[in-house]
Formats: structure tokens, C-alpha cells, sequence
């Protein structure tokens, strides 16, 4: 693995919780620079593949790697570069918006971060809400802090769990333009979402999984022309129908 | 340890104080401070009134000497009980949302929570001081062993976590459940096979079988482990409290070690603990309390309806109707009457006879420590608006008068405890001890001093609005709210008694007659009261903020 190239090898990882098989043999690579959509019905494994990305989770087995560093083995020198929002945007209750920074700038040992702190706030319009303590706040702004604290240390991995949920239009667009200008920067993204017509365009490659397995891999373009049935023309929506419900058909047969 | 963690120790007890002084602000702030102090000053004053005289504060030589003996061997089993009964390491919802994706060692995790724990145990310990400390030789040596004791603890359960979280983690479930009841059980039958426990009749023998057990060497040898947290608490003078409260701190200091250098996996044990307790908590600050964390029983059958009555009565309904899906805190609050009650059905010395016209005061006697009792655990029975603490926007969104929902919302628990009451005192009229005729005749009276008691819980609740758990476990500030609401309820029902007990008393006194027309006199006065805090709720309900979170 080059990681100049891959940031994220994820590699026949299986995650197994008391008897229930959650991922099962999952393998997948992300570039540099690139975004994938990992995409699945609830219960799919999910949150569960991004957990265990970012070390919430051991895998029960299989390896995780970012930028060449076992999650499992050495999970310090790879978390350095990683960030993960996860799907409920949980704070320090106690803490303000500002001091939520200051925590993410301490943990990953920053220096002179206190102008993209104050560059990601104006972005995400939350710049006069630095002062208030987090459960003063809605779950949308919520949400804003979480990226915000996310975007800080400029990750060279970003995992992103429903990041949509609760924020605003204008916030969604924003988050959009940070997400593209990260990757361009060479970040690689990861976006789990249920809001398939929200995410295609964003993402450049999508995952579709179902029951923890693998169904569909790769752009729009490649998994329609995988899938006979489908029209040239077919949504993410269509192509996501089409696949989870041909892996239905396949479990029942 | 990371910097980011001490940055995060400190801004979160700093947070916690600028919480507290946000809350403070404004009329309704400066209320809660005036209730904050009264209720401060009337549990810490009794208490330095009795450090002032020292023949109270003297403390009982005999119980030091109890102590002495027993101490260390009564805290080292608490240790143990702790230690298997633990559920595992607990990290808030935040913690491992920003933590344990961080680049964080397991090591540096661990002492973060440890300490974060630690410092609501500091805090908890000056606070069961201000009870316990009398009972040591001086005060200083009291609040050091309260605290010091009180990590012991929270270190022994976070052992015992440690070991769940990772070794227990692959046990089969049937082990995990019952292991550590097994290993009591082991332990309690090789101990009575060694004293002949079985073969013992009488308490002295009991007694002696206990101190042999005690004297083993190797007992003696272990409960050195615990001894210098009770030397602190018998210190004689400040010198010998700092020697010993070193060593403790020494013991603190080696379990800590212990648990570094074992660098055990226990992220993932700590990641589903941590979900399970919260989910344990939802369920509890959304349905029923503390008690009834389990989840509702399966028992579907439903109450016929009651007459509208303003909405009061659907209202009702739909609270009488949790009451039979969460039976758990009512039998436990029927068991904790059951064991109050047999010490009292053995009392035959209070058994009166039954011409000699003692059955009223017999019956009353019996009645008020159930009152007591109920009133005391109903932060347990929260049929009420308590229960709905997640939904008091769509109480808001009904078609009801206040007035009608402050009553609907108060009828389950008021009845729900004076059946209760009626029960425990019916089963000792059945064993001759108490009186029918009165239970009945004082019937109304019971209804009215329930409807204040849960009232007040409720005015309280809605003023003060806080959850019946806490949102994170170990929460200093949501023991202290407690306590505040209880001494508030406390002070309040004893004014509205010592008011309605007036035309009691000026009936007694005039007529001379039965007991039950004194008692019956009082009605009018509680149901004064009764409506007026119905009112005040209805009020309160109606101004209630519901875009503010409420904070636990």
C-alpha cells in the first residue's frame, strides 16, 4: 500500500457484536482526494464500518489501515490524521463553542490555530455562537460545532456519519465546498447517507452495502453499467433500489 | 498525558461553575439561589451545632471500638461487592465521540477517567461528610475518610470494570450474570463450613463465628488494605489523620498502578457499557425513574376510562395505565414497606387492647412512618409530570385547561401511594395492631396529605425543572438538585401539616373526643392546600419553557 496514494485500505474486515455479524468481509480502498459515499439501508453496517475506521471499534477481524498505519496495531500514529463526525453530534455540555475548538487544537497538539478557528465559524455561520455552552444549542449547530472541531487539524482522513442531519441549506452547501476544497487538498472522505439525491453529486465513488456485505462498488457511471437492468440515465436513488433489492432477491434465494 | 485531556479536565469543572452561575441569574435565578442556600443552611447547620457541643459531637466509644474491629473488613467486602458488581468503565456519550477516535493512548484514557470520576467523588465525599463526620473523632479526620473512602470505591469499581470490559467481555452471558452471585456464594458457604454457621441457634454464637472468621491470618492480613481509611476516621489528632491519609492515598495510588500497568483492550467493553447505561438512562428519564430502568413488563391489559373531567380525567388514564406496564418501583416500594412493617408486627409491647380506646393513636402511629416513607421515595413513583419530562410540548399542545392537567397528572401517584399506605397499615390491622374503622375515617386525610406531597414534587419539579436521573452517571450537580427539591418539599409539607394540624388541635381541646373527629378537622385546611398547589402547578405548567433543555 502507497500511502501517498490510498489513505483508507480497509481489508476483509468482519465486525461481529455477541453473534450478530455486522460487517462480514468488507474490503475497499479510498484514494487520496477522493470521496466516497457509503451508502446502505439502516442496519447495514454503516456505522459500524466508520467506527471501526476511526478506532471507536476493533475490528473482530480483517485490518484497517490510514496512510499505512494499522488502526488496531498503532492507533495513535494513525488517528493523528483522522476525523470523524459522527451521526449524533454528541458535546461536552459544559464546554463552549470556542473551548470545543481549543480542545480539538490541544488533543492533536496544533499551534497558531486560532485563525482557521475563527475561518471555519464565519464558514459555518456560527461565529457569535462561540461563547455558548453546548447544551445552549440546537442539534443543527450542534452539528456545526462537530465539523468545525473535525475540520481543525485539517485530517488527511475525514469520516463523516450523517452529517447532514439537522443542518440548514445554507450549512449543507457550505459543508459541501469544505469537503470539496478538503479533498482537492488531497483529504480523503468518507460520507455515510441516507439522502442519496444530496450526496451523488458530491461524492466520486459510492459503496452500496447491504447486511454488511459489499453489493455495488465504484463511480455512477461503473456500477450502472453493472447493473444490466438499469437505464443510462439512472439516479444514485435508482441504482441504490435497484442493487438492494437484487440483494434481497439473492438473500432469499 | 495528552494536553488536550487536562485542557479537557479543567474546562469542564470551570464549565460546570459557569453553568452554575448562568442558572443563577435573574428572578427566578436569585429564588433558586435564596431555596439553594436555605436548603444548604438547614443540612449543614444542625451539623456544626452539634461539632459546637462537644458532649453531641463526643463520639460513642463503643462505636469506635465497633469500628476498630469491624472497619476495615466491613470496607474491604463493600470493595469486593463493588468491585464484581461493577458494570464496566463508563465514558459519557462525548467521550467517545471526540476521545476515542483522538489520537489518544489506552493508558491516557484510562487516568482521564479515572480522574474525572475522581474529582465528583471529591465532591461527593464533602457532601456525605457534612452527615457522616460526627461520628469521627474530629471533623477533619471525618471529611478525609469520607473522601478518601469514597475513591476507594469508585478505583475498586473501576477495577472491576476494567476486568468486564475485557476479560469479562468474552464470558458467556450466563457467567457474566451470575458469576460474581456465585462467587458470594462460594465464598459465604466455605466460611459457615468453617465456622459451623448451620449448627448456630443463637446471635452471640453467630457473633463469635463472625469474629473467628475475622481474626484468620489471612483475613488480617488482607484487611490491611482497607485499615488506614478507617484510622483516618479514628484519628486522635491532625498529625496521625495526615500519616494515615497518606497511606490511604498510597493504597489509592497502587490500585491506579495496578490498572496502568494492566493496559487491558477495554475500548470496546467500554464503547457498549457506555451505550448500554445511557440507553438505561433514557429509558429511566423517559419512563419511570430510577427503578424501572429494566423497561416496561409485558402486561397488556388496559383500565376502563375515566370520566373527562376537564381532560383530567384521560390524563389520569393514561398515567394509571403506565402504573400496570411499570410495576418495578411499586413492588420495590412494597417491598421496602414489607421489611419496615415485620419489625413492627413483632412489636407486641404496642399492641393495644381493644376496650381501652387506644386504636386511634395505635393506628396513627402505624400510619405516619408510612406517610414518611412514601413521601420521601416518591422521586421513585413519577407517574406524574416527572415522567414527562420529554413531553411536556405536547401536554402544552392539548386543548386542556391547566388547572385540569396539573390535576389529571396528579391522580395516579396520589392514589397509587395512598393504596399503598392502605395496604401496609390494612395488614396490620389484620394482625390486631392497628384499627379498620380509623384507617377508613383517616382515608380522606391520607388522599389530601398525598395530593400535597406529590404536588409539591411537581410545583417543585416544573420550577425547578430537573430529570429524575442523572444524564451521566456520577453527576454532582443532580444530587445536589435532589437534595435541594427534597428539603424544599420537606420544609413545605411541614408548614402545610403544622397549619392544618391547628383546628386538630382546637378540636382535641374543645370536645375532648374521638381522635378521628381531630384528625377529620384537618381536611378542609389540606384540601386548601391542595387546591392551591394544584393551582400553582396548573401556573407553572402553563409559563413552562419547553424550548430549553432541561438540565438534569
Amino acid at each position: 500500500m502507497d500511502p501517498d496514494t490510498v489513505a483508507v485500505r480497509v481489508d476483509n474486515f468482519t465486525k461481529v457484536y455477541d453473534q450478530r455479524t455486522a460487517v462480514d468481509r468488507l474490503s475497499f480502498d479510498v484514494q487520496r482526494g477522493e470521496i466516497l459515499g457509503l451508502v446502505g439501508p439502516n442496519g447495514s453496517g454503516k456505522t459500524t464500518t466508520l467506527r471501526c475506521i476511526s478506532g471507536i471499534l476493533p475490528p473482530t477481524s480483517g485490518s484497517v489501515l490510514l496512510l499505512g498505519h494499522d488502526v488496531v496495531k498503532d492507533p495513535i500514529a494513525a488517528k493523528r490524521n483522522l476525523a470523524i463526525v459522527a451521526d449524533d453530534p454528541n458535546l461536552f455540555e459544559s464546554l463552549t463553542v470556542w473551548e470545543h475548538l481549543e480542545f480539538s487544537a490541544q488533543v492533536f497538539g496544533l499551534q497558531d490555530w486560532q485563525a482557521r478557528a475563527e475561518g471555519l465559524l464565519e464558514e459555518f455561520e456560527i461565529t457569535d455562537r462561540r461563547q455558548s455552552l453546548a447544551d445552549e444549542l440546537s442539534r443543527g449547530m450542534r452539528q456545526k460545532v462537530a465539523i468545525c472541531a473535525a475540520f481543525l487539524h485539517e485530517p488527511a482522513v475525514l469520516l463523516l456519519d450523517e452529517p447532514l442531519t439537522g443542518l440548514d441549506p445554507h450549512a449543507i452547501r457550505n459543508l459541501y465546498a469544505a469537503l470539496e476544497r478538503q479533498a482537492k487538498e488531497g483529504t480523503a472522505v468518507i460520507v455515510s447517507s441516507h439522502l442519496l439525491g444530496q450526496i451523488s453529486s458530491l461524492c466520486s465513488r459510492f459503496l452500496i452495502i447491504k447486511n454488511g456485505r459489499a453489493l455495488q462498488a465504484g463511480t455512477i457511471d461503473e456500477i450502472r453499467s453493472q447493473l444490466d437492468a438499469l437505464p443510462d440515465d439512472a439516479s444514485l436513488e435508482d441504482i441504490f433500489f435497484h442493487a438492494t433489492d437484487v440483494g434481497d432477491e439473492t438473500d432469499a434465494s | 498525558m495528552n494536553p488536550g485531556l487536562l485542557y479537557l479536565l479543567t474546562k469542564q469543572t470551570l464549565g460546570t461553575l459557569r453553568k452554575a452561575r448562568r442558572r443563577f441569574k435573574g428572578p427566578k435565578g436569585i429564588a433558586l439561589f435564596i431555596g439553594v442556600a436555605l436548603a444548604a443552611t438547614l443540612m449543614i447547620g444542625p451539623q456544626i451545632l452539634v461539632f459546637m457541643n462537644p458532649q453531641l459531637a463526643a463520639t460513642d466509644v463503643s462505636f469506635q471500638g465497633l469500628l476498630d474491629e469491624w472497619g476495615p473488613h466491613a470496607l474491604l467486602l463493600m470493595a469486593i461487592m463493588t468491585s464484581v458488581s461493577s458494570g464496566g468503565l463508563y465514558f459519557s456519550p462525548a467521550e467517545v465521540t471526540h476521545l476515542f477516535p483522538a489520537p489518544i493512548s489506552r493508558r491516557d484514557l484510562l487516568l482521564y477517567n479515572i480522574l474525572c470520576r475522581m474529582k465528583v467523588q471529591i465532591l461527593s465525599g464533602l457532601l456525605v461528610s457534612i452527615f457522616l463526620a460526627r461520628w469521627a473523632t474530629h471533623w477533619y479526620g471525618g471529611v478525609a475518610a469520607c473522601v478518601l473512602f469514597l475513591i476507594f470505591m469508585q478505583l475498586s469499581s473501576q477495577l472491576g470494570g476494567l476486568f468486564f470490559a475485557t476479560v469479562g467481555d468474552r464470558l458467556a452471558r450466563p457467567v457474566k450474570r451470575f458469576g460474581a452471585i456465585a462467587i458470594l456464594c462460594a465464598v459465604a458457604l466455605l466460611v459457615s463450613r468453617h465456622t459451623g454457621f448451620g449448627a448456630m441457634t443463637e446471635f452471640s454464637q453467630i457473633l463469635a463465628g463472625l469474629e473467628s472468621v475475622r481474626e484468620t491470618p489471612g483475613i488480617q492480613q488482607v484487611a490491611w488494605i482497607t485499615r488506614p481509611f478507617i484510622e483516618v476516621l479514628g484519628s486522635p489528632d491532625v498529625s496521625r489523620m495526615l500519616l494515615w491519609s497518606a497511606a490511604s492515598i498510597g493504597v489509592l495510588a497502587i490500585l491506579v498502578a495496578i490498572m496502568m500497568a494492566l493496559d487491558l483492550a477495554y475500548l470496546e467493553g467500554a464503547v457498549a457499557t457506555s451505550r448500554k447505561f445511557q440507553k438505561m438512562l433514557e429509558r429511566a428519564r423517559g419512563g419511570g425513574g430510577a427503578m424501572s430502568v429494566s423497561g416496561p413488563s409485558k402486561a397488556r391489559f388496559s383500565l376502563p376510562h375515566l370520566p373527562f373531567l376537564g381532560g383530567a380525567g384521560a390524563l389520569a388514564w393514561r398515567q394509571l395505565t403506565e402504573v400496570t406496564r411499570h410495576p418495578k418501583p411499586i413492588l420495590m416500594l412494597g417491598f421496602m414497606m414489607a421489611l419496615f412493617l415485620l419489625p413492627m408486627s413483632m412489636m407486641s409491647s404496642i399492641r393495644p387492647e381493644p376496650a381501652d380506646g387506644f386504636g386511634f393513636w395505635a393506628t396513627l402511629l402505624m400510619l405516619l412512618p408510612m406517610v414518611v416513607m412514601t413521601t420521601l421515595m416518591t422521586m421513585h413513583l413519577t407517574f406524574d409530570f416527572r415522567r414527562d419530562v420529554d413531553r411536556l410540548a405536547f401536554l402544552k399542545s392539548l386543548p386542556l385547561r391547566p388547572f385540569g392537567v396539573a390535576c389529571g397528572q396528579l391522580i395516579a401517584n396520589t392514589m397509587l401511594l395512598t393504596v399503598l399506605q392502605l395496604v401496609a397499615v390494612s395488614f396490620l390491622a389484620v394482625l390486631g395492631i392497628a384499627d379498620v374503622l380509623t384507617l377508613l375515617v383517616l382515608t380522606p386525610v391520607l388522599l389530601l396529605i398525598n395530593w400535597v406531597s406529590v404536588g409539591l414534587d411537581n410545583l417543585f419539579f416544573l420550577l425547578m425543572p430537573h430529570r429524575i436521573v442523572p444524564k451521566d452517571p456520577g453527576q454532582a450537580q443532580f444530587m445536589g438538585r435532589l437534595m435541594l427539591v427534597m428539603g424544599l418539599k420537606s420544609l413545605s409539607l411541614m408548614v402545610t401539616l403544622a397549619v392544618a394540624a391547628i383546628p386538630a388541635i382546637v378540636v382535641q381541646m374543645v370536645v375532648e373526643g374521638p381522635g378521628e373527629l381531630a384528625a377529620l378537622s384537618t381536611t378542609p385546611v389540606l384540601a386548601a392546600f391542595a387546591l392551591l398547589f394544584t393551582w400553582l402547578i396548573g401556573r407553572s405548567f402553563q409559563s413552562f419553557d419547553v424550548s430549553k433543555d432541561i438540565p438534569t
